[in-house]
């Protein structure tokens, strides 16, 4: 019987396998020693004078103040109306992992069960019971697609997803008569960016695409037009986008048409956003070979059905992994309304801390947000890895 | 034969994984001025076997000794064999930052030490031999493929190489160029150049080889003398695969 | 809709004509946007006039009024506005320059430990950078100014090194950290500081003909040359040793000193200079990191191999084959790295760091003066970007892979 491990290693090597990756990997040679010695200080040092007195801090200020940090000033007695929100996520998140057929959907087990391990810690009946519907969602969702066709099931996430945003807007805000109206101006923290976010990233698709489409167009004017719009609006920060929404949009609009500071920034956000899915788009589009173009026209397909039929499906389905991405950066850009005065998931830290209750608290608030931030965006950037390879998409050109 | 043996394979192994094995047992001698042809399926492991000769392939087990001295994991070793073995590949990895004509003495200027003169003199009779001379200052990508390749070839001899090694040389060339690059391969024959070559090229073997070696699975399955191996195969196998490319 | 005859121009024609067709869409189109427009315009006039106030850019000249906190330039209360823009504008300026040098460093280093062998040192960097990645800007700032600057202490109770009471109650730091700032013992040119600059000058001189030199000598022997390193090192060096052979010195140690509220003399550093600093150099280090990296794994393997199977060393590869394809990939997005940290830096006004935008915000308070200001902001903005994007291109063109 032939040896099949490598004959290169010892006998001793040959049962320690671990201790041989250890030694190939950490001490193959003195300069490796060095570099492992050197991270052994450096991991040292992180955790002693950095992890260990965070968590000696005083964390009450976290606890006190999870709902401001959540939802903001929504009033307490409407919150299940965000739950709802939440359910409505985890069903379509649930039914999305079994249209990707993902066997063993590790992170759904794993979001079921930190949630009902949150159970255990101090929160509301009423959060626990909400905890707990969750998690059963997530995860029977996912168990119950399975009775659907393939088919079926991709439709209906695919209309899920998209209804996302006006349902999220119609439940959080509510409308005349069946539900009691919040408005804007009390929604805050995450939920605020979130919803931002989100809906600049939905406005931001069609705007894009008509700005690259316009930039691509072969009438002068139009792509003349087009192109200064997106330079300029790339070209400036953010902030600045954002200042001429708060200060300049409503000197421009007619009187009666005051917007609302959370219209202001959103206009401001899904413009800035517009501009730089616009070039995403045009990076997409230039990515569709002419002979597409070409082959649509052999067939006497209008430039509009073409552009719908055939171009699109292929761009959209290449800049998904773009797509995913973008949500993040929109989430991240999104912290910027605070700088107007808008109490999103930043802006909430500050009116925290002038709480005279919770003056030292800053630290602790800004950490735990931090936290908030990286598991989204690290999780939505990991999940769109997933999607690419799924989707057989590859990101780097040519073979 | 009172041929000097070049390249000797001694129960060569390589796998990737305990499932996963690549070479299974390889044995074989390559001799000086030989012309050797290796045909066989995809994936049967022919490009293994030839890269493990310059070392850009690992083996596991067995013994790989190129004039004399052993191919192991130490470096000098495996520079020295380097030093006298040119390769090219399928993909030409022509470097495209530098004309042609630096690409070809941009060994000789830092390995060899040539001066500039001497290096370039020596390019562009290579050049001139390969046929590319009049685009000696122009850059990779503006040539045709056939063109790159024959300038990889020039690139390889440049170093002054005993034995060449040819990775499917025109697999990646439109059928109008494979010719030019085929007619360069068999000048080289001519003059005596030991050659190791992995191609799909039938005509090439049938006119130029010495041996030519059939690989599939791992193994070197059957080797002989062009008209014998194309005439009279002896192994089933090699049967099979030559009526399956030889009457499409 | 039914035509009468060939000779009227119908709207069925000029649909179908593809030309015609382009030209009508253009109308329409041109007529919308310029009626958008004049409704904006005539809007935002409106507005203005109820406020008794005209466009213009008059007021630029006035004094302000306004008191910045910390400026490069010399400016006072009275300076004109104009004035203290111009002080914001180098303060983003001077602020962007330090944060690209200190973030391209550092990103490239992480680049580096990314790629290295070692798989410690592989999972730090990996887990550095996503961290980097994941975590807004403006947070990253926060969190430098308020939860580590702000918690510091007092300048009388700093966190200090290399103190010295003197005997007469002075007490003096080699380095000071408080929630004011830092502040440390930094080198200032005496008055003998002007041969040292000649000899500077001397050095440039000397390094620029050691770059011709350098060129000239690639040419003869057609090996590649060191013709940056080897100068910028020559340069370094020439520096330092006419400093120790000059008989009078040219620098001297300026010690930070406790006054009665607080420090003078050194180096001092704002909390909220620093802040912004550290914050840029930390986010964008983690985007450049990842820019180096994946132009370096770029480089196609079998590029590697062609190169060790002419017998080049790892170095030698890396050198003279890895590198200059890597740097064609890489340029265009470090470039907008970098435009993207001077746009970044309009996040101090988040956390009170006078840069050009803050200003701005300032000045439209104080006067009202929204659309000016906000035309002019967007104005220096959109020129950095311009002169910046053509430069790249330039240097692109350059370095392009020549094609067919």
């Amino acid at each position: 019987m032939k040896n099949k491990l490598n004959p290169f290693l010892s006998a001793e090597e040959v049962k320690h396998p671990t201790l041989f990756w250890v030694r190939k990997n950490l001490f193959s040679s003195v300069g490796n020693v060095i570099l492992t010695l050197i991270s052994f200080f450096l991991i040292y040092l992180l955790i002693v004078k950095g992890a260990l007195p965070l968590l000696k801090l005083d964390w009450t200020v976290i606890k006190a103040n999870m709902k401001l940090i959540f939802t903001g000033s929504y009033p307490m007695d409407q919150l299940w109306r965000v739950w709802i929100l939440v359910l409505y996520i985890a069903i379509f998140f649930g039914l999305t992992f079994r249209v990707f057929s993902i066997k063993t959907p590790k992170l759904i087990f794993i979001i079921s069960g930190i949630l009902f391990a949150f159970c255990f810690l101090e929160f509301s009946v009423f959060t626990k019971v909400f905890f707990v519907l969750t998690a059963s969602l997530l995860v029977g969702s996912y168990f119950l697609g399975s009775l659907v066709t393939k088919r079926k099931l991709t439709q209906v996430i695919g209309l899920g997803w998209v209804l996302l945003m006006p349902f999220s807007f119609i439940i959080i805000r509510g409308f005349g008569g069946f539900l009691p109206i919040v408005k804007p101006n009390l929604w805050g923290g995450l939920l605020l960016s979130l919803l931002i976010s989100l809906t600049s990233i939905f406005l931001s698709l069609p705007i894009g695409l008509l700005l690259a489409l316009g930039r691509r167009s072969k009438m002068k004017f139009i792509r003349v037009v087009c192109t200064v719009i997106i330079e300029v609006v790339r070209g400036v920060p953010l902030i600045t986008i954002l200042f001429i929404g708060y200060l300049i949009l409503p000197m421009a609009l007619p009187a009666s048409w005051t917007p609302s500071v959370f219209i202001r920034a959103l206009a401001g956000v899904v413009m800035f956003h517009s501009a730089y899915m616009a070039e995403s788009f045009r990076g997409g589009l230039q990515g569709i070979s002419v002979t597409q173009y070409e082959a649509a026209k052999s067939l006497n397909i209008g430039t509009v059905k073409t552009m719908f039929l055939i171009i699109l499906p292929q761009v959209l389905k290449r800049m998904i992994p773009i797509l995913v991405n973008s949500f993040t950066s929109a989430l991240k850009d999104t912290s910027l309304i605070s700088i107007i005065g808008m109490l999103d998931l930043i802006g909430i830290s500050t009116s925290i801390v002038s709480n005279p209750k919770y003056l030292t608290g800053s630290a602790q608030v800004l950490f735990f947000e931090g936290l908030i931030y990286f598991i989204l965006c690290f999780s939505i950037s990991k999940g769109s890895m997933v999607l690419e390879k799924r989707l057989g998409i590859n990101t780097k050109v040519g073979m | 034969m009172g041929k000097k043996e070049l390249i000797k394979f001694e129960n060569v192994h390589k796998w990737y994984t305990p499932e996963f094995e690549v070479l299974k047992g390889v044995d074989y001698k390559f001799y000086k001025g030989d012309v050797n042809v290796i045909i066989g399926p995809s994936g049967s492991g022919k490009s293994t076997f030839l890269r493990t000769i310059n070392a850009l392939e690992e083996y596991q087990q067995g013994k790989i000794t190129v004039d004399g001295i052993e191919l192991n994991h130490n470096i000098k070793n495996i520079n020295a064999i380097r030093s006298k073995i040119g390769m090219v590949f399928q993909q030409f990895n022509l470097f495209p930052h530098l004309s042609v004509l630096h690409n070809v003495t941009l060994s000789p200027l830092w390995i060899l030490k040539q001066s500039k003169a001497e290096a370039e003199e020596r390019a562009m009779e290579l050049l001139d031999r390969v046929g590319v001379k009049a685009q000696a200052y122009k850059y990779p990508n503006q040539l045709s493929g056939g063109e790159q390749q024959r300038v990889a070839i020039a690139r390889s001899l440049a170093m002054n190489p005993e034995i060449m090694l040819f990775d499917e040389p025109t697999s990646a060339l439109d059928p109008e160029m494979i010719k030019e690059v085929l007619d360069v391969m068999t000048e080289l024959a001519d003059k005596n150049m030991t050659l190791i070559v992995v191609t799909h090229e039938l005509g090439f073997a049938k006119a130029v080889a010495d041996n030519v070696i059939f690989f599939d699975g791992g193994k070197i399955v059957e080797t002989a003398s062009p008209q014998e191996f194309f005439n009279n195969p002896k192994n089933d196998r090699t049967k099979l695969f030559l009526s399956q490319i030889l009457n499409h | 809709m039914k035509l009468e005859g060939k000779s009227r121009i119908g709207i069925k024609s000029i649909w179908q004509d593809t030309h015609r067709r382009m030209g009508l869409i253009q109308f329409i189109f041109f007529v919308f946007i310029i009626y958008i427009i004049a409704v904006f315009t005539t809007n935002i006039f409106n507005s203005l006039a109820k406020l008794d106030m005209t466009l213009s850019f008059r007021f630029l000249n006035n004094p302000s009024h306004i008191n910045i906190g910390e400026s490069l330039i010399d400016i006072n209360n009275s300076s004109s506005f104009l004035k203290i823009i111009f002080a914001g504008f180098i303060n983003t300026i001077s602020i962007t320059v330090v944060a690209i040098f200190f973030s391209t460093f550092i990103g490239v280093f992480i680049a580096l430990c990314r790629l290295s062998s070692n798989w410690l040192i592989k999972k730090i960097a990996i887990i550095y950078i996503e961290i980097i990645r994941n975590i807004p800007l403006l947070l990253l700032l926060l969190i430098w100014y308020r939860a580590f600057f702000l918690k510091l202490p007092g300048v009388k109770n700093s966190f200090a090194m290399g103190k010295e009471v003197s005997s007469d109650g002075i007490t003096s730091f080699g380095f000071s950290l408080s929630n004011r700032g830092l502040s440390m013992t930094f080198f200032k040119p005496t008055e003998n500081f002007n041969p040292w600059l000649i000899c500077m000058a001397i050095g440039l001189i000397l390094a620029i003909v050691f770059i011709l030199y350098l060129k000239h000598r690639q040419k003869e022997t057609g090996k590649e040359q060191r013709s940056f390193l080897y100068p910028l090192l020559l340069f370094i060096v020439f520096a330092i040793i006419t400093y120790f052979i000059l008989p009078e010195k040219a620098l001297y140690k300026d010690v930070p000193v406790l006054g009665k509220y607080n420090i003078s003399g050194g180096l001092h550093i704002t909390a909220e200079w620093f802040s912004l600093f550290s914050g840029l150099v930390l986010y964008t280090s983690g985007f450049i990191a990842e820019i180096f990296r994946s132009g370096i794994q770029g480089v196609s393997n079998g590029q590697i191999e062609a190169a060790r199977a002419l017998g080049l060393s790892h170095m030698q590869t890396v050198r003279l084959v890895v590198i200059p394809q890597a740097k064609v990939v890489i340029i265009p997005p470090l470039t907008s790295q970098f435009l993207g940290v001077a746009k970044n830096t309009s996040l101090g006004v988040a956390i009170g760091f006078p840069d050009m935008f803050a200003i701005t915000g300032t000045i439209m308070n104080q006067t009202g003066r929204t659309l000016e200001m906000i035309l002019l902001i967007m104005s220096i903005y959109l020129t950095l970007s311009l002169i910046t994007s053509f430069f790249m291109n330039q240097y692109n063109k350059k370095v392009q892979l020549k094609e067919r």
